[in-house]
């Protein structure tokens, strides 16, 4: 059960082409489902929504903690739990995530490892510029 | 309402994303129809202006380097 999917093409200010692991993942809240872009990051603990995208599909909160960013600085955050729907075709497949919802708007949606990268065998092929998901089905004993 | 997120999502490999770093945008059937500076501009105008359809939203990177800096 594999599938993949493209890197995303962009070019920096500085002229330079660069490819992104950009994915498609619907988030299900409990008022309505959302198909959006995200990005796939292996160095964030968290998956990180918009506190508008929040909103709108409604994502019942735990807590609140704060993140440690990209400028290092820590920012406060709500915490919750949403369900996500990831896959290609018949290769779609239903889980929960833990997210955080920090306090500042304008972030994009960053899929990172909790919930999420225990699902697949996850392999970054840049040379090909693409990244390949093998569903790993997990161990309930464990 | 058919889920054709897959399609839409693939349909941004055709796209230049290059004009839309750093901001919203919208793709319905399989096209990039609206961006902006905020995911409430853009989910407004998908909804009022698509009723129907089903859109894939996102905020793409800004056209700067990302890096993970934890340094204090």
């Amino acid at each position: 059960m594999t599938f993949s999917f493209n890197y995303k093409q962009t070019i920096l200010k500085s002229g330079k082409i660069i490819y992104r692991p950009l994915i498609p993942i619907t988030l299900i809240g409990s008022n309505e489902s959302l198909d959006v872009i995200g990005i796939l990051d292996s160095g964030s603990d968290m998956s990180i929504i918009p506190k508008s995208i929040a909103e709108v599909i409604g994502v019942k909160y735990l807590g609140e903690d704060e993140i440690s960013g990209i400028t290092g600085k820590p920012i406060k955050s709500k915490q919750g739990v949403i369900n996500v729907e990831f896959g290609k075709d018949r290769e779609k497949t239903n889980f929960q995530i833990p997210v955080v919802i920090p306090e500042k708007e304008d972030v994009t949606i960053i899929i990172g490892r909790l919930g999420f990268f225990q699902n697949f065998d996850i392999t970054f092929q840049e040379r090909k510029r693409k990244i390949h998901f093998k569903r790993v089905f997990k161990n309930i004993w464990n | 309402m058919i889920n054709n997120i897959i399609s839409n999502f693939e349909a941004l490999d055709k796209e230049d994303l290059t004009k839309f770093a750093g901001k919203w945008i919208a793709v319905v059937d399989n096209k990039v129809v609206v961006s902006g500076e905020s995911f409430k501009e853009i989910y407004t105008y998908v909804k009022t202006n698509y009723p129907r359809q089903r859109p894939l939203i996102g905020k793409l990177p800004e056209p700067t380097p990302i890096v993970l800096n934890s340094i204090r």
